[in-house]
């Protein structure tokens, strides 16, 4: 024989944890929360009352009142009933969630590239023309084409020309003269001015110490002579 | 009055005893009922013999004496409460009820409660708690459970439970105080 259930509620060292101990009207609400707890028993009817009654077994009466019975079924929904018996674990959640957010990614890419390749039908404008009446009364002419028919295969044309006049040779012009060569002008020695010789024991070296240029043999200007060798 | 609770009752119930069933019930269906109608299901009391129709077809399953029986049928409610809210949450919005104009209403033990609540704003001060700090509050208070039961029922910690606990009625009283200065 075990001691029978106490009811674990202390309303004084449940307002002395949150720190409440002296507020009446805390104190007031639960204790009316409590007082909840304390209603009859609503009295049983249908298949409770028959399984009461000693009418029907538990199983019967969870069965006529539609009620699943399956142990697996509930356990899932009642959390902490059997710490010792471990829950169930669906293999394959995170596996499946993944491929599914990679699938979901996927068409969502695809979707995007398919909707930029569509031509932008709806925002192209729409032309709304009024034709008064009368304005096509005449209607336009069209040839008159016999679809029937094939069409016969045009003969070749022969197009005639009248040949060009043979345009009169011209007398051959006698060529233009060749400019006459322009005489390069010698430098001319001034009769005056005799040549130094600096070494006379000497040879005579490649680079002159000076150099004259005449001043109008090309026609650029006087240039002035430098002396190398400074 | 209901005869006392004990292991051996639980034991004659096992084997179908009609006595220890309607012994459990009588000690029992008043806090799943109210718990069930402080939650604010629609038909507590229909709800709270479902509860008990399950736990005598699982009888053989309870283990841990008495107390294991009233962990195992709150932990049944429990589920029961968040079937409820589910398929409240999924079912189209009802309009809502006035008993005060229906003739054919007459004061049940769940209206005495509800207007339990409502008399003091307690019915509001609850329903501005954290779902969580309600749920604490409800299995400690109306159901009575210690707090181990609570934190098995709850899937939580001993120690997250006296957390919810305490922030649940600090919540409770700064509530309860903003509607009765506002009166």
């Amino acid at each position: 024989m075990t001691e029978p259930e106490q009811n674990s509620f202390d309303l004084d060292a449940l307002l002395e944890d949150a720190g409440a101990a002296d507020d009446a009207r805390l104190r007031g609400a639960v204790e009316s929360l409590h007082a909840a707890g304390s209603l009859p028993a609503p009295r049983p009817t249908g298949a409770l009352a028959d399984l009461l009654d000693g009418r029907k077994t538990a199983a019967e009466a969870a069965s006529a009142a539609g009620i699943a019975t399956d142990a697996d079924a509930e356990a899932d929904n009642v959390l902490g009933f059997d710490p010792a018996k471990p829950r169930k674990r669906r293999g394959g959640g995170a596996v499946t969630g993944g491929m599914t957010v990679v699938a979901l990614a996927a068409a969502a890419g695809l979707a995007g590239v398919a909707a930029a390749d569509v031509a932008p039908r709806a925002a192209a404008p729409v032309v709304s023309v009024t034709v008064p009446p009368g304005e096509l009364e005449h209607e336009p002419e069209r040839p008159n084409i016999d679809a029937t028919k094939a069409p016969e295969p045009e003969p070749e044309r022969v197009v005639k020309r009248t040949p060009a006049p043979t345009p009169t040779p011209e007398p051959v012009q006698q060529p233009a003269p060749a400019p006459e060569q322009v005489p390069v002008q010698e430098p001319v020695k001034k009769p005056d001015k005799q040549e130094k010789v600096l070494n006379p024991g000497q040879p005579a070296s490649t680079m002159p110490k000076t150099v004259k240029m005449g001043s109008k043999s090309n026609g650029r200007g006087k240039k002035h002579g430098r002396t190398p060798g400074r | 009055m209901a005869a006392i609770l004990t292991d051996d009752v639980l034991e004659q119930a096992r084997h179908g005893d009609s006595g220890a069933l309607t012994a459990i019930y009588q000690n029992l269906a008043g806090p799943v009922h109210g718990y069930l109608a402080a939650k604010g299901l629609e038909d507590p009391e229909a709800a709270a013999q479902e509860v008990f129709l399950t736990v005598f077809a699982r009888l053989a399953d309870v283990t841990g004496g008495v107390a294991g029986l009233r962990k195992f049928t709150f932990s049944i409610s429990h589920a029961r409460m968040v079937d409820a809210t589910r398929a409240r949450a999924r079912a189209p919005r009802i309009v809502e009820y006035e008993p005060a104009v229906d003739p054919r209403v007459e004061t049940s033990p769940q209206d005495e409660l509800l207007a339990q609540l409502e008399s003091g704003h307690l019915a509001q001060a609850l329903d501005s708690l954290v779902s969580d700090q309600r749920e604490c509050v409800m299995l400690r208070i109306v159901a009575g459970m210690t707090i181990d039961e609570t934190a098995d029922i709850m899937g939580k910690s001993a120690g997250s439970i006296k957390q919810l606990q305490r922030r649940g009625l600090l919540s409770l009283k700064k509530t309860l105080e903003e509607v009765d200065g506002d009166d």
